[in-house]
């Protein structure tokens, strides 16, 4: 019965995944193997942060993409509410993409260059059944993540990068998604607006009641917003435990140096080195 | 008709090539219900007259006033080119969008395909068909057509094999849109664009190859006449019949010209970071 309970509370379950990429050549021979992920095991469950923190090419955006569909696992398993999602047919898959949302790192190219903002935001809300009309929506929608009504009347390429991302996050927020999966959400962004959009995630997770998959490289970042942390080397986790235990008694010389680095980069953010 | 009017003045190229077209359509369309002469209508005590008040463009070796044949020859060579262009453009972009969207071996089948028909011999066949006695304004812009969609066709699988890899695309799958959606909503406008600027630059191609053919004898037929037939018949004597070339020749480049300008203009505007008058 308690089984029962922990699982119906499990958002997301990824068991023993592994991500090969082969890059063909003319001579079979002569293919390259990548194993970007190489047996990896985390769940998340509702209204927990869960953040996998790693240096570039460790594997980290491989799980992201899996997770979204993108990128069929070589092995092991990925479950979003009891769901294989990897089994699913297209149609199934389709229903259930809405409650898992990405916000990718690169804000900027995840918007369509042709569409306003409206539009933009539009598209997510038809895939909805909605009682207000969209552009009350929107406007709402805006207003949620910080932004004035009139920006919606802009082409992306008219937005500053914060502002990107915010649509991107107000779009994601107009699905009424269980799980958010934010890549690198604050990394293309100044110490302020990092901070400012930290304050943001925080208070939309409370208000939304999302949980979060965070994906990032750096530790000062993601103690802001995780509940429980993953640290990730040449695609496996080194260390996994909740965000507090795992930045003070840290057990592996990887994390170790993950920290000093994030340690490093806020006092030279905040110019005291 | 005032917002055609201030996207064209948009760029520079755009607006001196749609007034250059805009005035070769006007002439070849409305030009024929204001001439006093016929296309056809032979006249041989006014043969080869140079040109002179009533006859602007001076007269061929029919007495045919060149001018009236100029304006007919303008319908014949636009309305082929542009019909041309038009299914080309449809059967590049059907098959440019399967053969990205879809992949795998309907990809190689359709771009192998694509390297057959550029490899084709093109005049052979026109030749051929000619040859064994079909020939008709029909048969030219269905064989312009079925040997022009090619380059569109790879024009757009590249487009589309970029952009379908793009992250808009894939947050339009993440929100759960339906592929039908995804390709038309999404990626299509985002090659619209290119769809339009090579179909205007396939025109000027077209008319080219239009000429060409006519020039040869093989494309349109007396007693019909395009810019290309009618720069054949001044062959015979080019210096001391001159105006009969040189003014079907003139006519040409100029149509050329005004679709490549255009084509530029579009380019420039259909950017989507475009910003103001280049």
């Amino acid at each position: 019965m308690q089984a029962g309970t922990t699982a119906a509370k499990t958002l997301l379950e990824v068991q023993d995944l592994r991500i090969v990429y082969k890059q063909k050549t003319t001579f079979p021979a002569a293919d390259q193997t990548v194993y970007a992920v190489n047996g990896v095991s985390f769940s998340i469950r509702q209204g927990e942060s869960f953040a996998i923190v790693g240096r570039s090419g460790c594997g980290k955006t491989s799980i992201a993409m899996s997770a979204l569909g993108f990128v069929k696992p070589s092995a092991g398993a990925i479950s979003f509410m009891g769901k294989n999602i990897w089994q699913l047919g297209r149609k199934n898959l389709r229903r259930l993409r809405p409650l898992i949302q990405p916000v990718f790192q690169d804000y900027g190219n995840s918007l369509n260059p042709r569409m306003t903002v409206n539009k933009i935001i539009i598209e997510a809300l038809r895939a909805q059944p909605n009682d207000q009309t969209h552009t009350d929506a929107v406007k709402q929608l805006l207003d949620s993540v910080g932004l004035d009504s009139e920006i919606r009347l802009r082409f992306p390429h008219q937005l500053s990068g914060g502002q990107k991302q915010r649509i991107n996050i107000a779009r994601a927020l107009a699905l009424n998604p269980k799980l958010l999966i934010l890549d690198e959400p604050v990394s293309s962004q100044d110490l302020s607006a990092g901070v400012q959009l930290i304050e943001l995630l925080n208070r939309l997770k409370q208000t939304y009641e999302l949980s979060y998959l965070l994906i990032s490289h750096n530790l000062s970042i993601v103690r802001l917003l995780s509940d429980r942390i993953a640290i990730m080397k040449n695609g496996v986790f080194t260390e996994q435990g909740p965000a507090e235990t795992l930045l003070q008694h840290p057990s592996d010389n990887h994390t170790k140096e993950l920290i000093d680095a994030s340690n490093l980069t806020n006092l030279s953010k905040t110019g005291q080195v | 008709m005032k917002r055609i009017v201030n996207f064209i003045c948009l760029d520079k190229s755009l607006y001196a090539g749609s007034i250059l077209i805009g005035i070769i359509i006007l002439f070849s369309l409305i030009g024929p219900f204001l001439s006093p002469y016929n296309y056809r209508s032979q006249n041989l005590s006014e043969a080869l007259q140079s040109p002179s008040i009533s006859h602007p463009l001076g007269t061929d070796y029919y007495g045919r006033d060149v001018l009236a044949r100029m304006m007919h020859g303008g319908q014949i060579t636009l309305g082929i080119a542009l019909l041309a262009t038009t299914i080309a453009v449809l059967i590049g972009m059907t098959i440019g969008l399967i053969s990205a969207f879809v992949g795998g071996w309907l990809d190689r089948i359709l771009m192998r395909l694509v390297d057959i028909m550029l490899g084709f011999p093109k005049l052979f066949v026109i030749l051929l068909v000619i040859g064994m006695g079909y020939s008709s304004i029909g048969l030219i812009i269905l064989f312009l057509a079925i040997f022009s969609w090619m380059e569109i066709a790879r024009i757009i699988r590249s487009e589309v094999l970029v952009i379908k890899e793009q992250l808009y695309i894939k947050s339009a799958e993440a929100i759960g849109l339906r592929r039908r959606r995804i390709i038309f909503i999404h990626i299509l406008p985002n090659v619209m664009g290119t769809i339009i600027v090579s179909s205007v630059l396939l025109i000027s191609t077209l008319i080219l190859i239009e000429s060409s053919i006519s020039f040869l004898g093989l494309g349109v037929q007396p007693p019909n006449a395009s810019w290309g037939t009618i720069l054949t018949e001044g062959r015979f004597d080019p210096i001391g019949t001159w105006w009969i070339s040189v003014f079907s020749g003139i006519f040409i480049i100029a149509a050329i010209i005004g679709f490549n300008l255009i084509g530029d203009g579009l380019r420039n505007i259909l950017d989507p970071k475009f910003t103001g008058n280049s």
